[in-house]
């Protein structure tokens, strides 16, 4: 036997410790045990079922942010255009070919049309 | 829909329950020479026989086959922590600190010396070491059961004799 063997049987903590108690033995079994009854309780075709419905959803969600995406493309505002004359329009654009267009005054004064 | 019995896997929790009693206390062994202390013995043991008990489907058949498996799920559960473990320690320095030489008695210096040298080691490396120098199992054995060639397990008890030595000088 080498050094560094009897070095480490010296200090083996399996031959200083009293090792695994019973009562520790017994929970660790019946936890080990509920969960397997637990894994048990889930039938073996719900788990490719359960792998193509999330998959299914997946794909279903990223068409409908994508058809989304590309709603709001369609919609978004169209740049504003800067008249001259100091007023400002603001302009929208939607799916149907509705314009809506807004006129913004640069001189309009909140407080100064209040009542 | 309540599923057909043929579905429902009634037999795992008895194969499980079988599995611990027929493996727990060589696997104990085993954890407890590859953690610092007993709880994390304990918590290894456990994990490794949970993570048999989640996939039920990933366990082989056949007393030398189940044992290769649980070894080798708990040499990862071990490498995961141990990598856990070293990066907390690049953040923190070096190597823990000796304990005080002055107080303690030289048997307890000399054991948590070559522990804290042993903890160094990759989970592997010490896996091999453990099984060859401790329970005295022969090389070809520990590659079954760690999955690898028996050259790599001769390389890793080589590479792990020089770096036991390596640390135990630098630590006494």
């Amino acid at each position: 036997m080498n050094d560094l063997t009897s070095r480490l049987r010296d200090a083996d903590p399996v031959r200083l410790e009293p090792g695994l108690a019973p009562e520790a033995r017994d929970a660790m079994r019946r936890a080990i045990v509920a969960a397997a009854a637990g894994a048990a309780r889930i039938p073996r075709w719900r788990q490719p079922l359960a792998l193509a419905a999330m998959t299914v959803l997946a794909v279903g969600g990223a068409a409908l942010a994508h058809r989304f995406a590309d709603d709001r493309e369609r919609t978004r505002p169209v740049a504003p255009r800067v008249a001259p004359a100091a007023s400002t329009q603001l302009q929208f654009k939607t799916p149907g070919g509705t314009r809506i267009i807004w006129t913004i005054d640069p001189a309009f004064q909140l407080g100064g049309n209040l009542p | 829909m309540i599923p057909a019995l043929d579905d429902v896997d009634s037999g795992h929790p008895e194969r499980l329950a079988r599995l611990f009693d027929a493996h727990h206390a060589r696997l104990y062994s085993l954890a407890r020479r590859m953690t610092a202390s007993a709880d994390a013995a304990r918590d290894v043991v456990q994990e490794t026989f949970l993570r048999g008990a989640r996939s039920p489907g990933s366990i082989p058949e056949g007393r030398s086959q189940e044992e290769a498996w649980l070894v080798r799920v708990l040499v990862n559960i071990c490498r995961d922590e141990w990598r856990k473990q070293s990066v907390r320690r690049r953040h923190a320095s070096e190597l823990p600190p000796a304990e005080d030489h002055r107080s303690s008695e030289s048997a307890i210096i000399a054991r948590s010396t070559i522990w804290r040298a042993l903890a160094e080691l990759p989970p592997r490396r010490r896996a091999a070491i453990v099984m060859y120098e401790l329970e005295g199992t022969p090389i070809p054995v520990i590659a079954e059961l760690l999955g690898v060639h028996a050259v790599t397990v001769r390389w890793h008890l080589s590479v792990g004799r020089r770096e036991l030595a390596r640390l135990i000088g630098a630590q006494s």
